[in-house]
């Protein structure tokens, strides 16, 4: 081993940097800990065991955790169904129009779930479902037969769909860089071409779907928005996500009262399995890089002809996207042009009109929300960038013992879901609020920004990490030989190196702080609503103007991706596939 | 121009603390291309980038064109940038977001050997010319080859006119047949400029080539300096016996005279050799000697000659175009032999062979 540099001397500044970032993160988790012994609020004396003992309520045992366990497998089964079959067909085989394909699943990736969430809800609510409204019609049955709503196995197929484009990605990359000659191998030894799958690329790529599958569990139990817009707003189907949001933020029909202890408790059961997945899912890709599959040798994997079975390829794909976009985003425009949700009929096309779209702006609050859109946006695109950049150099570029450390740390609000560091921000402000009145805290949009830069920070740290690993240190070294000072080096070298990384991060932030619902609403006041937040309320309201949001927001969404699509020069297998990875 | 005094470093690897580098003294005079040679892990980069500034030493003195740039455990430390050296490195180190002349124009604008911006063409232009890149100036970094990336660093290191040049295994990344071209070329052109260089390499074939002095390190010490020619006529043990082109060592005691009445001959385990002893060796004493296997002659089984010649068998005999490599086995020692190509060996074949007596040479004994 030759000794690495010690290129840049000057630590300290991203050293400070990265601590300052991290001790956020250290002093918010430890908080949420700390407020599952405190009775009420932590400036009332006081100390309980009783929300831990709560755990053990009928309730939480019988409803709770069993309606977040079939939410977290049921999604896994849906979206492993999906995404196997959709990575082997567009990266392994010879299926035509694949590179629009993946294209198309790459902009699945970035619809917000929410949204699709509405869609489905539209498609098959009990009540005005279209789809369930048209079988009862052609039936004509009184009672409906399929309700996406208030039911554990609904929730679980909505999340299963909306997560199989990051699973699809994550899969694509290992079966892409599988060397086609270990399978070469085993048809010179007299495999089939099904053989050969079974028994030696599906084994080498197992590593991969694991870790795929571990992280879906994790961001299917976390999530908040698409439960509670299914059934467990009104009560019906709670998990463990959405009792802790309610716990703090009552407005259900159950959930009257603050619980901020009991919020605690959530959270920290919510981490529990999530911190077990991220560690067995550490372990599973350690494990894959001992198989060394990924060689980085530049060959192009082994392509399998389905010959007469394309057509059967093809409808596979298009039922996907039909189920996880076209349908939902369809129902959505169709709501947003009539005034009231009807199933599509000559008699409902004459009622087709744009009044929806009009004066769109005043439904939700006007140019306040957007410039709070807009603000929150570009601070956590801009901070993501900084702090990523800060915790990534002292991870790559230095010998510092506490590196590993620093990266961990790092990857800890990925594992922790945030709604737990939006509800210790919300008790922070709270008491800010109490001891000191002066500086604005709670219900302002820079603590939304803190949530987001937090949660976002994972992402961020991994894009640099890998950044900045593959700018060669003697690319640095050289330069300083040369005589150039290490500010210069930064600015003339380095930075142009990992600038289109850079640009990546800050623009995919942005969009997901765009489209991101559950930690803007957990920390929303009367004067920081943002755009996501703004439609999620009007959908209480008004299902028309919601609709119309929905379709703008995902016009706006395609345009920014448009954008990134221009600027990563279309290579999106590559890029998408590492930001639908961590991103969510 | 670089003097280098009781060099040592350490650094911690996951294994635990390696003392890279472990007293290391030389001097190289202006003018002079300097090598130093040595298995991977022998500390050789080490000190070079100890040199260069870009590691700190933990003890010792280095000075470059006369003036100390670290000294006292580093309370004398000129840093990397103030040193005025030229490097060329391992990866070429070419900045992939720049171009062919921006990539030598980059020192001449933002470094510490700022020219004004009116000369900076030419010189960019001067030192491309030198590696033969004149002609693919605007070209991207990322279009290059690794020879013309080579010649890029190359050109770059060379430009801002540095005391001393640097080169860490600058050939190793190149194929067999480029890197025999860029050899001659490289030592053309450094003694042409008068640079004086100090060079890394693990490659003996490049370091008798290119160097006027070879150090040859092993452990982090040099166990020897001299130039090429002494290196390989008189290694100073066994480990650079073998290291240093192809050898055949036994071992031998001296033995009183036996052969036509002279000191000089030695009993071997594949029978009495005669050489030429140094006076101080004493009768039974134990040495080690060494020969060539390019020296050894393949004899007609009608040559009447005896001194230093033996009966053994082919064992292995491969034809490698210009010249057959051969073990013979003499006695139970396998001696390891190039013949001439016109020579047909087959294997089991007889032969008769002749350890022509200059071509022996005993290692000092080590202590």
């Amino acid at each position: 081993m030759k000794p690495r540099s010690s290129a840049l001397r000057s630590v300290t500044i991203p050293l400070a940097c990265s601590w300052f970032i991290l001790s956020g993160i250290i002093v918010l988790l430890l908080f949420v800990f700390y407020m599952t012994f405190v009775p009420g609020l932590p400036t009332e004396p006081g100390f309980t065991l009783q929300h831990w003992a709560n755990v053990l309520s009928a309730r939480l045992m019988t409803r709770v955790i069993p309606n977040t366990a079939i939410v977290g497998f049921g999604a896994i089964l849906v979206s492993a169904s999906f995404a196997l079959p959709l990575a082997w067909l567009l990266n392994r085989t010879t299926l035509p129009f694949r590179n629009m394909f993946i294209t198309m699943m790459a902009l699945a990736a970035i619809i917000p779930g929410f949204i699709l969430a509405m869609g489905w809800i539209m498609l098959l609510d009990e009540r005005i479902g279209i789809l369930n409204t048209v079988i009862a019609a052609l039936f004509s049955l009184d009672s409906v037969p399929v309700g996406v709503k208030n039911n554990p196995f609904g929730i679980a197929w909505v999340i299963g769909l909306i997560l199989t484009p990051p699973i699809f990605f994550l899969i694509a990359g290992p079966m892409r860089a599988l060397d086609p000659a270990l399978e070469e191998a085993a048809g010179v030894a007299g495999f089939t071409q099904w053989k050969t799958i079974w028994r030696v690329s599906f084994p080498l790529v197992w590593p991969g779907i694991l870790g795929g599958l571990i992280y879906i569990f994790m961001t299917a139990v976390s999530l908040f928005e698409i439960p509670a817009l299914l059934g467990a707003a009104s009560g019906k189907v709670p998990v463990l996500a959405t009792e802790l949001f309610y716990a703090v933020r009552p407005g259900g029909p159950l959930t009257a009262t603050f619980a901020y202890g009991a919020a605690g408790v959530y959270g920290v059961l919510l981490a529990i399995p999530s911190l077990t997945a991220l560690y067995l899912y550490l372990r599973v890709l350690a494990r894959a890089e001992r198989y060394q599959v990924i060689t980085g040798k530049g060959y192009r994997p082994r392509e399998f002809s389905l010959g007469r079975f394309n057509w059967l390829g093809i409808a596979f794909v298009v039922a996907y996207l039909m189920l996880s976009v076209g349908l939902p985003l369809s129902v959505l425009v169709w709501a947003s042009l009539m005034p009231v949700l009807q199933v599509p009929s000559v008699e409902a096309f004459s009622k087709v009109s744009l009044g929806n779209y009009y004066g769109l702006l005043e439904t939700i609050g006007g140019f306040p929300v957007i410039r709070n859109t807009a603000l929150l946006m570009t601070s956590v695109s801009l901070l993501v960038c900084f702090f990523s950049f800060m915790v990534s150099w002292v991870v790559v570029r230095t010998q510092l013992r506490s590196r590993k450390l620093i990266d961990m740390l790092a990857m800890m609000p990925h594992a922790i879901p945030g709604l737990a560091f939006a509800f210790a921000l919300a008790m922070i402000g709270i008491l800010a609020s109490i001891w000191i009145p002066w500086p604005p805290v709670s219900g302002t949009i820079g603590i939304i920004v803190v949530a987001h830069v937090i949660n976002r920070l994972p992402y961020g740290t991994r894009i640099m990490n890998s950044a900045l690993v593959q700018v060669h240190h003697e690319l640095e070294e050289s330069a300083q030989v040369c005589g150039m000072k290490n500010i210069t080096i930064m600015r003339r070298i380095v930075f142009p190196l990992v600038k289109p990384s850079m640009i990546y991060v800050a623009i995919w932030t942005a969009m997901l702080s765009f489209q991101e619902v559950t930690m803007a609403l957990f920390l929303s006041g009367p004067h920081n609503h943002v755009l996501s937040v703004g439609i999620w309320e009007l959908w209480d309201r008004d299902l028309g103007k919601a609709a119309a949001w929905a379709v703008t927001m995902v016009a706006v969404t395609g345009a920014l991706m448009w954008v990134v699509l221009k600027l990563t020069g279309g290579r999106v297998g590559g890029h998408i596939g590492t930001w639908a990875r961590v991103a969510r | 121009m670089i003097e280098v005094k009781h060099l040592r470093k350490h650094y911690f690897t996951k294994s635990g603390r390696v003392e890279a580098v472990r007293g290391v003294d030389f001097e190289i005079t202006k003018g002079e291309i300097f090598m130093l040679l040595g298995p991977s892990g022998c500390g050789k980069t080490t000190t070079l980038r100890c040199i260069a500034g870009l590691e700190t030493p933990d003890d010792g003195e280095i000075m470059l064109g006369g003036q100390v740039v670290f000294a006292d455990h580093g309370k004398l430390m000129v840093p990397v940038y103030r040193r005025g050296v030229g490097m060329v490195f391992q990866s070429y180190a070419i900045w992939p977001h720049l171009t062919v002349f921006e990539n030598v124009a980059y020192p001449l604008v933002y470094g510490m050997f700022k020219i004004p911006k009116s000369e900076v063409k030419d010189r960019v232009q001067k030192a491309l010319r030198l590696v033969g890149m004149e002609d693919s100036q605007d070209r991207p970094a990322p279009f290059l080859s690794g020879g013309q990336q080579q010649r890029v660093a190359l050109a770059r290191a060379l430009a801002y006119e540095p005391k001393v040049l640097l080169l860490d295994e600058p050939l190793c990344n190149l194929d067999a047949k480029l890197r025999a071209e860029m050899r001659v070329e490289l030592k053309a052109l450094m003694k042409r400029l008068k640079l004086t260089a100090l060079y890394v390499t693990h490659d003996q074939e490049e370091a008798l080539v290119l160097s006027d002095r070879v150090a040859v390190m092993h452990e982090g010490v040099i166990t020897q300096v001299g130039s090429p020619r002494d290196i390989y006529m008189r290694p100073s043990n066994d480990a650079i016996a073998s290291f240093i082109g192809s050898a055949n060592l036994l071992q031998c005691s001296v033995k009183g005279g036996s052969v036509e009445d002279k000191q000089d001959a030695v009993s071997t385990p594949i029978g009495t050799l005669t050489c030429s002893l140094p006076r101080k060796m004493g009768i039974g004493q134990t040495a080690t000697i060494m020969f060539r296997p390019e020296d050894i002659l393949i004899l007609d089984a009608s040559c009447s000659r005896t001194e230093n010649v033996f009966h053994g068998v082919v064992e292995q005999a491969v034809y490698v175009g210009s010249r057959f490599q051969c073990e013979i086995l003499v006695g139970s020692c396998k001696i390891r032999v190039e013949a001439p190509k016109h020579y047909v060996l087959k294997t089991d074949q007889k032969v008769m062979i002749e350890i022509p007596r200059d071509a022996v040479y005993l290692l000092p004994h080590e202590q």
